[in-house]
């Protein structure tokens, strides 16, 4: 007479309350990641604000190696790519309708191995400080990992910077650009810090342990927390994009449902990340450090606040194989972009990937009680 | 009366510990069956085995004739109710929505109420768990255990940290269970809790059972003597007091006193005051499990 279907609701119903009871998952989940938004929005992306990514590139080499250059240009996707000859491409950034120019120079790949092979790149004088860092770091990390393709000598990057001759055009606010970050921000904070945490001090309390001594599937237990925390995030995402788009301006270009896949794939991702390290951690202060060591990295390195070329380059690999960053890639090529399904494929693979590895590692390592 | 459960041979080591060396055991089918001994004896060890939470390294548990196997166990689980070791609750969670969550989880469930009718905490239903006193808190757990109306308790030091008052209340829900035809496993290191509870004791020390019987059985059989302390006023003829039948030894401790140590004490109380009319019984020491258990193992029981 008592379904698993009513234990699952009943479960999912219990802990929505609870979730909702403790006043500091709130805060955390919520509040803080809206006011860091409000607070950064106001303060950045005020009238002389917005940033804009459109780069001018010009490849004078035409070989084989700078064909590859510019194709690793074109798969960029932060960058809105500009293809054309040196002198009109000059003027337009000057003009500020760029906000930057590469120049692939002649003998590039004659150069190659000698030394001194360098790319240029141009940067506009008039833009707003806060982004000035965000093309070069981009164009930075696109050489990384190009260079890592090619041997023996990798590019370098000479910089300049062109002074102003008008202000910009077109330009993508930065509420746009930041706005996933806020809501992985408030997502990673269900996931990890009370997900996994709640569940390792539930461990602790030996609570686990006496729901071991029930007829509780841990299918049931665990479908009915991720049920809850997906729902948890589902309201994130309404709050956070809601508010942003009313009170902030933000505008989304893409589909709305590539869009609520790819948070339907990420959300659930990091919820059974938070699984995983609850399961893997031996004690709750594992545990709470395993969640930490996964949130602040992510939410520092992913491209999230800061541009990831600005970290060191001992950082890159880390930061590339990140969940977070391919959740933000993805987010910003829909709603800047206009990108499809199609196009943030790869992007849901990765994150499907990584939540597969985190339920794998759950079914492995968890258990009600550990053995004292 | 049949066996409820049965423990044969149960060893366990944790790494370099040896938590239980063999034990052995059954319990009895609506009988209150305890596990006596100090901390780190291996009790708990020994009831999470039972329990299906923890495998041992060998030997076998049988609960109504079925094998116990850690793990999933859905089928056994449905009768049993488990009280841990200071298990905690979630802080937020209402006293109501835990025995209903708890009760949800198993084919059959006792209504919310009448489990907290039964703990006394009828009035404390919409108070969050963070909210109850360290005795209410205690009795919720035993009204966890018995939300599916389990055949089999089990309790593991279940007074442990409680004021006397609120320790003597668990006791009569403890008795109450066995009214209600359960069958109770319990852990504990409290001698009194052990003799006014439990209808059969075991001794655990170091992983070994040293003596299992009744309370009652395990005083008499133990060759521990009882004391009577006689006051008496004027001249006592010492030499007839020794006569008297199952008297050990006499110590005199002042001049209108004197204490015998005697073998069997109903029996010497009996000739004593059918011979002498003139003394009076000052205090009666009867050997407890304390002692008993000193006995056994050379060693104090409390921490």
């Amino acid at each position: 007479m008592r379904g698993r279907g009513l234990v699952f609701i009943k479960q999912v119903w219990v802990n929505l309350k609870l979730h909702f009871r403790d006043r500091m998952a709130v805060f955390w989940e919520f509040v803080f990641p809206l006011v860091l938004m409000f607070l950064f929005v106001l303060a950045l992306g005020g009238e002389q604000g917005g940033v804009s990514l459109k780069v001018g590139l010009v490849d004078l080499d035409g070989s084989e190696l700078s064909k590859a250059l510019v194709a690793a240009f074109r798969e960029t996707p932060v960058l809105q790519l500009e293809e054309g000859a040196e002198e009109s491409l000059r003027a337009e950034l000057e003009a500020g309708r760029l906000d930057g120019l590469v120049i692939i120079p002649q003998g590039l790949q004659a150069s190659l191995g000698r030394g001194g092979s360098r790319i240029k790149l141009l940067l506009y004088g008039g833009m707003n400080p806060q982004f000035k860092g965000l093309i070069p770091a981009v164009v930075q990390q696109l050489l990384v990992e190009f260079n890592e393709r090619i041997q023996p000598a990798p590019l370098g990057l000479v910089q300049e910077t062109v002074a102003p001759s008008a202000k910009p055009t077109e330009e993508i606010s930065y509420v746009d650009f930041a706005l996933p970050s806020y809501l992985a921000m408030a997502v990673l904070a269900t996931a990890l810090l009370s997900g996994a945490i709640d569940l390792a001090f539930e461990r602790k309390w030996k609570l686990l342990k006496l729901l071991g001594t029930m007829p509780l599937h841990p299918v049931t237990f665990f479908s009915a927390r991720t049920v809850q925390q997906f729902i948890v995030t589902v309201l994130q995402g309404i709050v956070v994009v809601g508010l942003a788009i009313t009170l902030l301006g933000a505008k989304l270009q893409g589909g709305y449902l590539a869009l609520a896949l790819l948070f339907t794939v990420g959300s659930l991702s990091f919820i059974l990340m938070g699984f995983a390290i609850a399961a893997f951690s031996k004690t709750h202060e594992a545990a709470i450090g395993l969640a930490q060591i996964f949130y602040m990295p992510m939410v520092l390195l992913s491209g999230a606040f800061f541009p990831p070329g600005l970290m060191p380059a001992w950082l890159q690999p880390i930061m590339r194989v990140l969940p977070l960053r391919f959740f933000l890639d993805g987010f910003r090529e829909i709603t800047i972009r206009g990108a499809g399904l199609a196009e943030i494929g790869p992007n849901l693979g990765v994150l499907a990937g990584w939540g597969l590895i985190c339920l794998l590692i759950t079914f492995r390592f968890f258990k009600w009680a550990t053995e004292a | 009366m049949p066996e409820k459960v049965t423990a044969r041979g149960l060893w366990k080591s944790y790494g370099e510990v040896r938590a239980l060396k063999g034990i052995s055991f059954s319990i009895e089918e609506g009988e209150i069956f305890g596990l006596l001994g100090p901390n780190g004896a291996g009790k708990t060890t020994a009831v999470e085995i039972i329990e299906g939470l923890r495998r041992a390294d060998s030997g076998e548990v049988i609960i109504d004739g079925e094998r116990v196997r850690p793990g999933l166990n859905p089928e056994m689980k449905q009768k049993m109710g488990v009280q841990l070791q200071e298990a905690q609750f979630y802080d937020k969670i209402k006293v109501w929505e835990l025995l209903d969550l708890f009760g949800s989880y198993h084919r059959r469930a006792l209504p919310v109420r009448e489990l907290l009718e039964l703990v006394g905490l009828e009035d404390k239903a919409n108070s969050h768990v963070e909210k109850l006193s360290g005795g209410q808190k205690r009795r919720l757990s035993l009204a966890a255990a018995l939300v599916n109306d389990p055949e089999l308790v089990f309790l593991d030091e279940p007074t442990t940290g409680l004021d006397p008052q609120a320790r003597r209340r668990l006791w009569d829900l403890i008795k109450e269970m066995k009214a209600q035809r359960r069958t109770v496993l319990l852990t504990t290191h409290y001698i009194e809790e052990a003799e006014s509870l439990c209808d059969r004791v075991g001794i655990i020390d170091l992983g070994q059972m040293v003596a299992l019987d009744t309370p009652e059985n395990l005083i008499r059989n133990s060759g521990l003597e009882s004391a009577v302390t006689l006051s008496y006023a004027g001249e006592l003829d010492l030499d007839g007091l020794k006569a008297l039948a199952a008297v050990r030894a006499l110590k005199p401790s002042d001049r209108q006193r004197v204490r015998v140590e005697s073998t069997d004490v109903n029996l010497f109380l009996r000739e004593l005051f059918r011979r002498f009319d003139d003394v009076a019984i000052e205090r009666l020491e009867r050997p407890n499990l304390e002692d008993v258990f000193l006995a056994l193992t050379g060693k104090e029981l409390r921490e």
